[in-house]
């Protein structure tokens, strides 16, 4: 009997360990190597994807582990931190940590630090590219008391800024041609024109000409750099960021300025109502619904590719093109933000040895320094599996007529689209075939690099840091209360600036000033 | 009903009286009953009271790297930065008001219904409506969020759709502060009311028939006949669903709220739960969240200890 229920106990036990996803342990001499890279929202990657056997390939010592999570869900990611399960190499994991630093990544020991010689010894062409396109923020954000943490990242595409485009059938529905140059005023008159004569021409009144970029998930509404960048960027504003004074953005005048535009053209019904609450997957399908004439964000998204607006018009209304439009003149000028130039870093988990990072560094640099292997892992192979048209025709015209084969979750998933990516690297010289049309004029022209200032690099403390949680909701909610109408701006003014302060914003801000007059950090 | 004096002089003093050689004695005659327990106490004991030692976070500044144990202690430095911190209270105070609403008006709602089931002749309408209403509770709040949101969205859901009709504009009800705790409140109600009043049907189905039939005779309406017998018959069950209830008060319900909160409505939709987990798993503040978690649950355990004395006394007057 007691056989028995042994050999039930054992099978039970091995069969959970296989129902469970456990991975084969790495063949003996092999470094197994933990990855959490990026894959496409919703679809992690699975182990043994294609994009990961190049990889072991090419380095037949390296057995890959990627985690078999969605890049995008914060909480898993952080959960799986706070049980100190870190993987040994995190593609910018301090988006799915929202609200602590590098320090307190440092400092807790989530994270190990690194040589930076490894740096410019395995990855040279990778740091050569970072150095050249580096707005003075790449190494610091990636060191911690000069001591480096992570690879730094830059990104020449993210920093060309937020730039508005209308689909062309609807601007000429209601008269619209692209000006070489514009105000505020004659802006608002495009977008009351759009939610007010009916473009597509259905009999209702059931679209909107402008509406926030709908981020992954609402949680992130403090992310705000996507948050009706021109309008801000016309009084000067570049959300959340220190200006060179150490003054915050989202306390300035200019912002409040901005904010009082929005509120009146919601008071007016021309912004969509659900700007605030629709995640990514409804907003596109706004699009796909012909519910939504403006868009407005990089020109990475701007272009064709899956999940963006055009992409999603196409889908019904194929011969549809999107106008690409300079930035309007408000009373700062003509403006926009964007993305910081250094917007991600990767990271190496506690338990990463030396042997494991400097491997970790050689295959980035492996498949970031040659063309076809940096859009191989990107798009899968031969550039079939996505978004990347243009790029695939150039590579192999007959491959395009798999897309619609392969285009799809699972697809995604076997290829191992994105996971071993530097995902913000994107060297124009690379990304040049998907420049093209009225977003290259517009990026080219460079219409699109006027934007506001992105503030010098600020340091704080752990403790410090953590004070941004609360603050940032406290921006959430002042920022949706008075563009959607429920409290009036200048006279809760006042009362937000002080509850900002007494909830930390005082203490970072005396920290910010001080790091950026004296260069040391406010305990 | 009884009075409270002629209760024997008291019932827990004579049961403290049994001395520990007799309790060991019952205990080993009835040791296969006993037995029985072990799973449970081991769950407990495993999954409840083990994890307690991780408390000791709030009373340190938590490293990952260094672990509970090595961490260095700071004394009560969260709790002093907790009670310093104005969005802390905010947080107390909306738990504490969407708390009380949903007791307000989650606690009469199974009574009224059960009531109003009660009253149904027809044995088959009221078998449906009582399965209908019933459904609700085995829905998870993932669902039932997503399905809030839709009834409520400002283009398609059917709530906006009647406010077009009426002549209105579309409105956010899910970014609007005022309106998030009704909203909490009213889809609590709607998941609970069914399911909550079964224990009110089981209390009406033992009332004597024979109480009704004697009003009946005495001229008795149908609504005399309801504030007269059904309620006070009630009034027992009543007494200690309702006392259970206020010991639970600063437990929110940490699924609903965190399926339907979103960053716009925090300063009136964030509970301690929420705020809790945030800090604790999303900020990586571990400490500042022990802390706050700890000061919910020490509040939750004085609030459980005052209703359990409570109902001691509830029970000596017969309830």
């Amino acid at each position: 009997m007691r056989i028995w229920i042994a050999v039930i106990v054992a099978v039970a036990a091995a069969m959970s360990g296989h129902a469970a996803g456990e991975t084969e342990a790495a063949a003996p001499g092999q470094l197994e190597i933990s990855w959490h890279g990026v894959n496409p929202t919703g679809n992690p990657v699975q182990e043994g994807s294609i994009i990961e056997q190049a990889i072991e390939a090419q380095f037949p010592d390296v057995d890959l582990k990627p985690l078999p999570i969605d890049w995008s869900d914060q909480d898993q990611i952080a959960l799986r931190i706070a049980a100190g399960d870190v993987p040994d190499f995190a593609y910018d994991i301090r988006r799915g940590m929202a609200g602590t630093s590098l320090r307190q990544l440092a400092e807790d020991g989530v994270i190990r630090s690194i040589e930076r010689d490894w740096l410019s010894t395995h990855m040279p062409v990778y740091v050569s590219y970072v150095d050249t396109n580096d707005t003075g923020k790449a190494w610091p954000s990636t060191q911690v008391d000069g001591v480096q943490y992570a690879i730094p990242n830059v990104s020449a595409g993210n920093a060309t800024g937020h730039i508005l485009g209308i689909r062309d059938d609807w601007a000429a529905a209601v008269g619209f041609e692209r000006p070489d140059a514009w105000t505020l005023a004659d802006f608002e008159n495009l977008i009351r024109s759009l939610r007010n004569e009916d473009p597509d021409g259905n009999g209702n009144k059931d679209q909107y000409g402008y509406a926030r970029w709908a981020q992954q998930g609402l949680a992130s509404l403090g992310v705000a750099s996507a948050s009706f960048p021109n309008v801000f960027g016309a009084h000067g504003v570049r959300i959340a960021t220190w200006d060179h004074n150490g003054d915050w953005s989202m306390i300035s005048d200019g912002y409040r300025e901005a904010l009082k535009v929005l509120a009146a053209w919601w008071a007016d019904d021309l912004i969509d109502p659900e700007s605030f609450t629709v995640d990514r997957a409804t907003w596109t399908a706004k699009w796909a619904n012909h519910r939504l004439g403006v868009v407005e964000r990089n020109w990475t998204w701007l272009r064709e590719r899956a999940g963006a607006p055009i992409n999603e018009i196409r889908k019904t209304m194929p011969d549809v093109a999107m106008i690409y439009l300079p930035q309007p003149e408000g009373p700062a000028g003509a403006h926009t933000s964007a993305y910081g130039a250094a917007t991600a870093v990767g990271l190496f988990g506690k338990d990463a040895s030396d042997e494991k990072v400097v491997k970790i560094m050689q295959i980035l640099e492996w498949i970031e320094t040659d063309p076809d292997r940096h859009w191989r892992s990107r798009v899968g192979p031969m550039g079939i599996f996505d978004p990347e048209v243009k790029y695939a025709e150039r590579v192999s015209p007959t491959e395009i007529r798999r897309i619609g084969e392969f285009h799809n979750n699972e697809a995604y998933a076997k290829a191992g689209m994105y996971k071993f990516a530097m995902h913000n690297y994107r060297p124009i010289e690379l990304w040049r075939t998907n420049i093209a049309g009225e977003v290259a004029t517009v990026v080219e022209a460079g219409v699109a690099a006027r934007l506001v200032d992105e503030g010098p690099w600020v340091e704080f403390s752990a403790d410090v840091n953590k004070l941004r949680g609360d603050l940032s909701d406290i921006e959430v909610q002042f920022y949706v209360k008075a563009i959607s109408g429920q409290i009036d701006i200048d006279a809760e003014w006042d009362a937000y600036v002080e509850s900002w302060m007494a909830n930390g914003g005082e203490r970072m801000t005396a920290a910010a000033k001080q790091f950026i007059h004296d260069g040391t950090i406010m305990e | 009903m009884k009075s409270p004096d002629t209760i024997p002089a008291s019932l827990a003093p004579a049961r403290a009286r049994i001395d520990m050689g007799a309790r060991w004695r019952l205990m080993r005659r009835y040791k296969l009953i006993y037995l029985l327990l072990l799973p449970a106490a081991a769950y407990f004991v495993l999954f409840q009271y083990g994890p307690m030692y991780g408390i000791q976070i709030a009373f340190k500044d938590f490293k990952l790297l260094k672990g509970i144990w090595a961490s260095e202690w700071v004394g009560l430095e969260h709790f002093i930065t907790m009670f310093g911190a104005p969005r802390f209270w905010q947080v107390l105070r909306n738990t504490v008001v969407i708390s009380v609403l949903k007791l307000l008006f989650g606690f009469p709602a199974p009574i009224l219904f059960a009531i109003l089931l009660n009253e149904l002749i027809n044995v088959r309408l009221k078998k449906s409506v009582q399965t209908i209403s019933y459904l609700p509770h085995f829905i998870s709040w993932v669902v039932l969020a997503g399905i809030v949101y839709e009834v409520l969205s400002p283009s398609l859901g059917i709530v906006n759709q009647l406010v077009e009709a009426a002549g209105g504009r579309p409105h956010n009800f899910m970014a609007d502060s005022d309106w998030f705790v009704a909203v909490v409140v009213i889809s609590y109600v709607w998941q609970t009311f069914g399911w909550g009043s079964i224990i009110y049907l089981a209390a009406l189905a033992g009332i004597d028939p024979q109480l009704y039939e004697a009003a009946q005779i005495d001229g008795a309406g149908r609504l005399q006949r309801t504030m007269n017998i059904t309620v006070p018959s009630l009034y027992p069950v009543m007494v200690i669903v309702f006392l259970l209830r206020v010991g639970n008060l600063l437990e929110v319900g940490f699924d609903q709220i965190f399926n339907l909160q979103n960053p716009t409505i925090y300063d009136t939709g964030d509970v301690i739960e929420t705020y809790t987990y945030r800090k604790g798993i999303i900020q990586q503040d571990w400490s500042y969240a022990a802390a706050v978690g700890l000061f919910n649950n020490t509040v939750g355990l004085i609030l459980l200890l005052v209703v359990n004395r409570f109902t001691r006394v509830a029970r000596e007057f017969g309830f």
